[in-house]
């Protein structure tokens, strides 16, 4: 038995049945780690001897045939924007690289409840902006697949961690797409929560009207488990909403709407081939495919972009050099005022794309350009929600691709931001609508991953999860 | 494209001290990406009503069922711990550069 290829369900037999141990299995994982991390760059931190010493705790209740939780002696992995308590909470960037998280966020005190050992923390673009890993500011995560290609991003350590071997599930956070991108070229599944389905308290926050925290799986099984345990309302999120939803069940008769606008030229020919087998499963299996129409979607990545790097400049105007402090610097001692230092600390511990969002985001805010830009564009983003809503008068989901582009060369896209940001193409619209979205692994033609994308209702994560797991039927 | 002035007073609003490497690189990227953004001057928005301030609250478009949070102090558990991340504390007071010049 490999125990770096099971799954949640799978390691809870085998620890009931004592195939093998809590210990065993996170030794397992922290050999793949020690072994290939360098090459995959998939975590940032890793504590063994805390993992091993929950691990312990799982074989003790094991052995007084105590009642096991949920996700006991589970490994998993964590987005390096989420704290840990004790545990540094980088965010990808040099100016948090000397910052240890004070307090657990709430999924990850879940986590903990439930027994999962986290085994450490994984790369990530700096402050989650990014589609391909590649501003981080401690290098580039390698796609597992294909070592010369990106994994996605932002959450591309907890992406790739899973076909590496390295964790049985992640946490990523998704603002734009960065929880279903990395997931679509890493070959897993990866959800988007709806916008107050999880709790962000303790999250390193981007865009708060966009940001939600969601599981990265390598089933639909597994993520419905994880999604489970992190959900729910949070005193101290107070966008966290309580879901009164009953265990929804899809229709017999699914119906699923194309929409034609993202359906046209410029998509990989491999993505496109995965797609139609994907739409031929779903007919064959009786559910009932429409064509429907999101007429803003156009839009969409602009109105993205402007909204989300303003909320970005207002989020990470905090780090000023004081409270978090980055490494200290000679110069800091200098007789300087305090505009100077922030200027100098936030002109060094910022990486470019961090910076070019913070200076769009002050421009799309600053007077004489809001209402051309942030205004237009948050009126645009309820024209978006609208479409979603009227569609949803006539099917129970909707199906895309996921990214419109296989898994690119590093370095390929780097240089034009307009062509990187074009990868969010499919994902952002969920996020304005803040609707749930699911990234699945569909059957691939060549080697590299292929993902489709599964929209639904808000709070209807069971609706989609369900109708991913009637694709694998 | 954006003039060198713009990207510097853009900079200074945002806190960010720019090499002039920065700067030029800046023109030429946020230049691309308003020129990108700007598709979204077609959409029409005459007939859209917009409170900003029930963006967060509305999304995603259902009624709240969460009670708030009471507006109340509450101690933080690991208080020293959370002080010590200030590059220069002593005891409870926060070192900081001056903002009065003399």
């Amino acid at each position: 038995m490999n125990l770096t290829e099971l799954t949640i369900n799978q390691i809870k037999q085998g620890l009931k049945n004592k195939e093998f141990s809590a210990v065993d299995l996170c030794r397992n994982y922290l050999d793949k780690i020690n072994q290939f991390n360098e090459e995959v760059a998939a975590f940032l931190t890793v504590d063994e001897k805390q993992a091993i010493l929950e691990a312990e705790k799982i074989d003790k209740i094991i052995s007084k045939k105590e009642k096991l939780p949920i996700l006991a002696g589970v490994p998993c992995a964590i987005k390096d924007n989420i704290m840990v308590e004790g545990m540094s909470c980088t965010a990808g960037s040099k100016i948090l690289e000397k910052y240890i998280a004070p307090y657990d966020a709430t999924v990850i005190k879940k986590i903990k409840a439930q027994g999962g050992i986290i085994l450490g923390k994984t790369n990530l673009d700096e402050f989650a902006m990014g589609s391909s890993n590649e501003n981080s500011a401690f290098g580039p995560v390698k796609n597992p697949y294909d070592l010369e290609r990106v994994p996605g991003g932002s959450s591309g350590g907890s992406a790739a961690a899973l076909p590496a071997g390295f964790s049985v599930f992640s946490l990523g956070s998704d603002t734009g797409g960065s929880v279903r991108e990395p997931a679509a070229f890493c070959g897993v599944v990866g959800l988007r929560p709806t916008y107050g389905a999880v709790s962000r308290y303790g999250l390193v926050a981007f865009a708060s009207s966009l940001d939600q925290i969601g599981p990265i799986t390598k089933t639909v099984e597994d993520c419905q488990t994880v999604f489970d345990v992190i959900k729910g309302e949070d005193p101290l999120d107070s966008t966290s909403q309580k879901i009164v939803e009953k265990d929804s069940i899809i229709p017999k008769k699914l119906k699923i709407g194309l929409p034609k606008e993202y359906f046209v030229k410029g998509m990989d020919y491999e993505v496109e081939k995965a797609i139609e087998k994907v739409i031929e499963k779903y007919r064959a299996i009786g559910a009932e495919i429409k064509e429907v129409s999101l007429p803003h979607s156009e839009y969409a990545l602009a109105c993205y972009y402007i909204i989300s790097s303003a909320e970005a400049s207002s989020n990470l105007a905090r780090f000023d050099g004081i409270k978090y402090p980055p490494e200290d610097n000679p110069e800091d001692n200098l007789k300087e005022d305090l505009i100077s230092f922030y200027l100098r600390k936030k002109g060094k511990g910022f990486g470019s794309e961090v910076k070019r969002r913070i200076m769009l985001g002050t421009y799309v805010l600053s007077s004489g350009y809001y209402q051309a830009y942030y205004l237009q564009a948050q009126k645009t983003r309820e024209l978006l929600k609208k479409d979603f809503k009227k569609v949803f008068e006539d099917v129970d989901i909707i199906l895309s691709p996921t990214v419109p582009f296989l898994p690119f060369k590093i370095g390929e896209k780097i240089d034009n931001p307009v062509q990187m940001y074009l990868v969010d193409i499919y994902t952002v619209s969920a996020s304005l609508a803040g609707l749930p979205a699911v990234s699945l692994p569909a059957e691939r033609g060549g080697n590299l991953p292929v993902g489709f994308q599964i929209t639904g209702k808000p709070f209807k994560e069971n609706e989609i999860l369900s109708a991913g797991k009637l694709y694998f039927s | 494209m954006l003039e060198k002035e713009q990207v510097q007073h853009i900079a200074g609003l945002a806190r960010l001290k720019l090499t002039p490497e920065e700067i030029k690189k800046f023109q030429k990227d946020l230049s691309l990406i308003l020129d990108y953004v700007n598709t979204l001057k077609r959409a029409d928005i005459s007939e859209q009503e917009i409170d900003l301030s029930q963006i967060i609250e509305k999304l995603p478009d259902i009624e709240r069922v969460g009670e708030r949070r009471q507006d109340k102090a509450l101690s933080f558990y690991n208080r020293d711990k959370l002080l010590d991340l200030m590059s220069q504390r002593k005891k409870d007071y926060l070192k900081t550069k001056p903002i009065i010049k003399k």
